[in-house]
């Protein structure tokens, strides 16, 4: 229940700063222009022609569902991505004031546990980059929807995967700000592995073209340790589109990408409880 | 009293979850992302393949026109005023799923000899020594190997008349409605066909030997898909029938021409181009036909019918200047149910039951 409270006071704290409404308004601003500008032609069901601001941007006639598919697929890839980029800089600086001189030792103070405060602080990034996702992909379906008649959860779906993503990043940003109390460092800390992320969803490939030694031993370890982000970037672009996707492999990525963020969450824990404040 | 820190327990968990994360990584490697159907390939240009094909099948007439190696079904086809060319590419039909699928259909029914039966007794077998059958205005053209084959054994086969370079023309007995007889000409062991008229044979063979000018109704370039063809005017009123539903009213009225191609590598797809001279009539059509398709769509979704409602997602009218592309697939699956009554035949009597390719 503690951890609840820290989240909810994290969350709090991240309404008061201009970063996140600046995000609400920039998201805001964005769907406001989609509302004016986009204009759909719908007969039986068929998507008949598209116009962004008087442009015809399609003219092909298709079931309104699936040729809303790309746009979705583009809206969860934005979300993702552009998401997890907002995210790992707007973020970065929770976990370091969190342990700042005479923030900590007052929060030692109170009846809370050590790991109750990370906890706390991991739900709180996490549920703040969920409403932000959840706010984008919703009125992004409101809009398309009111258009097209074309009614949908699945972005919001997309959306919430977008989010187990930024998990694994922020736990490991959270560990290096246990680490090193610095914003910048674990902004950085976040950018790489999101990088590392990317990288290790292609390690089959990467693999093949490697020759055998020491060095190709290191990146397969490595590799298997890592969140496959991409893949989960492409599944979640995938749930987007309403196409058939494997659960099992889903269900594999989701997985991997949970645990990891235990592991990354368990790993700043483990070094908190070691200081001494 | 101040808790207990227990840090290495966290150290040890954090150890367990990230193995655990190692290996559900390295379980999914090999997992396919999508369990959803490749997508169809539409025929919507010339091919690779397809391109050799054409240049392979291009003769050099003893009398050429200028410049001109052409494909003999072709020149059969294109007189200069055919208005319908529709040509069958059998042996790749034969070979492709839909086609075993339908040899195994034939293969389980019962009865007597079959029309096979008698073209085996000619020295032609049409699962091997055909290539390709086309149809044309009032005329019926087939290739392939038929230097085995003993035509004068035909019953009805008039007497032999040699004609032009190396053609032989022979007339069939007449009906016995009293009409006109048919003709049977051959072009070397490679070409047969069969015409209305003696005139319209003649002019066929004219065409595939260079005697006589090749209207330009299907080009070569057309010339892709497992099934292709152009309908004209009265061609294409004529296939499409009585105009007894409002959109075969709307596609009777809008349409002059329609080029078909056909693909049956997998599934069976399908791109038909629709020309006319009013671009509004075929702007309704092609939205009349579009949201005809989103509702057999949105009727497949509903009965569960996955199969079809996943190909129908590709289903798309493409509209362009003065005409419009409608691009359709049938699954193979749809086709094997329609055609399941054949394997369940087959299952009783211990015969041939086909499986669908990956």
């Amino acid at each position: 229940m503690r951890t609840f409270h820290v989240a909810a006071d994290l969350l709090r704290e991240a309404m008061a700063r201009k970063w996140f409404l600046g995000l609400g308004i920039a998201i805001t601003a964005l769907l406001l222009g989609l509302v004016g500008g986009l204009r759909l032609e719908v007969v039986d069901g068929a998507l008949a022609a598209t116009r962004l601001f008087g442009s015809l941007v399609e003219a092909s006639v298709r079931p309104a569902d699936v040729a809303l598919r790309p746009v979705f697929v583009a809206a969860s890839y934005i979300l993702f991505y552009g998401g997890m980029a907002f995210g790992l800089l707007a973020c970065a600086d929770f976990a370091p004031a969190l342990l700042s001189p005479g923030r900590i030792e007052h929060l030692l103070s109170l009846p809370v546990r050590r790991w109750e405060l990370l906890a706390g602080t991991f739900l709180g990034v996490v549920t703040l980059g969920l409403l932000a996702s959840l706010y984008g992909a919703g009125g992004l379906l409101l809009i398309l929807g009111a258009k097209t008649g074309v009614w949908t959860w699945h972005p919001l779906l997309a959306a919430a995967l977008a989010v187990v993503g930024f998990g694994t990043v922020y736990s490991g940003m959270l560990l290096s700000a246990v680490l090193v109390r610095s914003a910048a460092v674990s902004a950085a800390s976040g950018a790489l592995l999101l990088l590392m992320g990317i990288l290790a969803s292609y390690r089959i490939p990467i693999l093949a073209s490697m020759h055998h030694g020491p060095g190709r031993w290191a990146f397969a370890l490595w590799s298997s340790l890592m969140p496959s982000l991409s893949t989960l970037a492409d599944a979640a672009g995938n749930v987007a589109a309403a196409r058939p996707v494997a659960m099992a492999h889903l269900g594999a990525v989701l997985a991997g990408c949970v645990l990891f963020s235990g592991a990354g969450l368990a790993l700043a824990i483990w070094q908190f409880e070691r200081k001494d404040f | 009293m101040k808790p207990r820190r227990r840090p290495l327990l966290w150290l040890l968990a954090a150890l367990v979850l990230l193995t655990l994360a190692a290996l559900v990584k390295r379980g999914c490697e090999d997992a396919p992302e999508v369990a959803s159907r490749p997508p169809p390939e539409f025929p919507r240009a010339m091919r690779p393949a397809e391109s050799q094909r054409m240049t392979a099948r291009g003769v050099l007439p003893q009398r050429p026109q200028p410049g001109h190696h052409r494909d003999p079904v072709l020149s059969a086809l294109s007189a200069p005023d055919a208005g319908m060319a529709l040509v069958f590419e059998a042996n790749a039909l034969r070979h492709s799923p839909v086609g075993e699928l339908l040899l195994d259909c034939l293969a389980s029914m019962d009865g007597g000899s079959s029309p096979l039966d008698e073209l085996r007794q000619l020295g032609v077998d049409p699962l091997k020594d055909v290539d390709r059958v086309a149809v044309g205005d009032g005329t019926l053209v087939v290739t392939g190997d038929f230097s085995r084959a003993q035509w004068n054994t035909l019953s009805g086969m008039g007497s032999v008349e040699p004609y032009g370079d190396g053609s032989q023309i022979r007339t069939l007995v007449g009906p016995e409605d009293g009409g006109p007889p048919a003709t049977f000409a051959t072009w070397g062991d490679h070409l047969v066909l069969l015409a209305g008229t003696r005139d319209a044979a003649m002019a066929a063979l004219d065409r595939i030997e260079g005697r006589a000018p090749v209207g330009q109704l299907l080009s070569d370039t057309q010339a892709y898909g497992d099934v292709y063809g152009v309908l004209n005017g009265a061609a294409l009123s004529e296939v499409l029938g009585p105009a007894d539903s409002p959109v075969a009213t709307q596609l009777q009225a809008a349409a002059r021409s329609m080029e078909i191609h056909l693909d049956a590598t997998h599934d069976v797809d399908a791109v038909a181009s629709v020309s006319g001279d009013d671009s509004t009539q075929l702007a309704d059509l092609g939205r009349t036909l579009a949201g005809g398709l989103a509702a057999a769509r949105a009727k497949a979704l509903l009965s569960g019918d996955t199969p079809t409602a996943e190909l129908l997602e590709y289903a798309e009218v493409v509209p362009g200047r003065e005409k419009f592309n409608l691009e359709v697939a049938l699954p193979f699956e749809v086709l094997q149910s329609m055609l399941a009554f054949c394997s369940q035949r087959a299952g009783a009597d211990g015969g041939p039951s086909r499986r669908p390719n990956p």
